[in-house]
C-alpha cells in the first residue's frame, strides 16, 4: 500500500451542494478501491495564479489517502471526465505504508488533537471572538499531518542503519 | 575605450541554505507562500548561487514550485503589462 495525496481544483461557480456530490463520489471511489481515507481538506475558493478555463477562481480539495497503484489511474480517469474538475494533481507521498500501524498511530493523535483542541477551545471562548477560532484549527491540522511522515521516514532510515 | 573590466555589482547572497538552518521548514508545493521567496517576480526560480540553498534542497525545491505551477498556486510567467 502506498500513501498518496490528491489534489483538485474544481470549478468555482458550483453550488456547494455539487461539490460536497463530487467529494462523495471520490472518496466512493477511493473506497471501493480497497483504499484507506486519512483525510480530506476543502480549502475553499482561492484564487489561481494563472486563468484556467477563463477563469481566475477556484476550488481546491485535497484527498489524503492509502492505496495500491491501480486506483491512482482509475481516479484520473474520473477527474478526466468530470467537468467540474479544472486541474488535478496526484503525489505519492510514501512508498510503503503499514495501513495497521498508521491507522493506530492516526488513532493516538486524533485523541491527543481532540484533547488538546478543546483546551484551545476554552481557552479561546475566554479569550476572544469567533473569528479567531478557525485558524488556530487550521494550523493544527497542518502540523498533524506534517509530523507523521517525518516520524515514518526517521523510523525507517533507523530501522535500515541498525540491520547494516 | 575603456578596456578596464567592469566590476562585478555585489547581489544579495545568503551563504546558508535555509532549509538546513532550520529543520522544521519543510519543502511542500502545498504552500506557495514559502515557494513564493524563491521565485523572482517574473516567476522564474532563482538559482542556487542567488538563493544559497544546498544541492539537496534546491533539488526538493525545484520540484515542488513545478508541482505548485501545475495545480495554479504559481504562477508559469508573470506577464509584462
Amino acid at each position: 500500500m502506498r500513501r498518496y495525496e490528491a489534489l483538485i481544483v474544481l470549478d468555482p461557480d458550483i453550488l456547494d451542494d455539487d461539490a460536497k456530490a463530487l467529494k462523495e463520489k471520490f472518496s466512493g471511489i477511493i473506497k471501493d478501491h480497497a483504499g484507506e481515507i486519512i483525510k480530506i481538506e476543502d480549502w475553499g475558493t482561492k484564487k489561481l495564479a494563472y486563468l484556467v478555463r477563463k477563469k481566475d477562481k477556484g476550488r481546491y480539495i485535497l484527498f489524503d489517502f492509502v492505496s495500491g497503484p491501480k486506483l491512482i489511474s482509475e481516479l484520473e480517469r474520473q477527474f478526466k471526465i468530470t467537468e467540474d474538475v479544472m486541474k488535478y494533481l496526484s503525489v505519492k507521498l510514501d512508498d510503503d505504508v503499514d495501513l495497521e500501524a498508521f491507522k493506530a498511530k492516526a488513532e493516538k493523535e486524533a485523541v491527543e488533537a481532540q484533547a488538546s483542541a478543546q483546551a484551545e477551545e476554552i481557552s479561546d471562548a475566554v479569550e476572544t471572538t469567533e473569528k479567531a477560532e478557525p485558524e488556530p484549527q487550521t494550523d493544527e491540522i497542518h502540523e498533524e499531518n506534517d509530523t507523521p511522515p517525518t516520524q515514518t521516514e526517521s523510523a525507517e532510515s533507523s530501522t535500515k542503519e541498525e540491520g547494516q | 575605450m575603456n578596456n578596464k573590466p567592469q566590476r562585478r555589482r555585489p547581489f544579495p547572497r545568503s551563504k546558508v541554505c535555509r532549509f538546513c538552518a532550520d529543520s522544521g521548514l519543510r519543502m511542500d508545493y502545498k504552500d506557495p507562500n514559502l515557494l513564493r521567496i524563491f521565485i523572482t517576480e517574473r516567476g522564474k526560480i532563482v538559482p542556487r548561487r542567488i538563493s544559497g540553498n544546498c544541492a539537496k534542497h534546491q533539488r526538493q525545491l525545484t520540484t515542488a514550485i513545478k508541482r505548485a505551477r501545475n495545480i495554479a498556486l504559481l504562477p508559469f510567467t508573470v506577464p509584462r503589462r
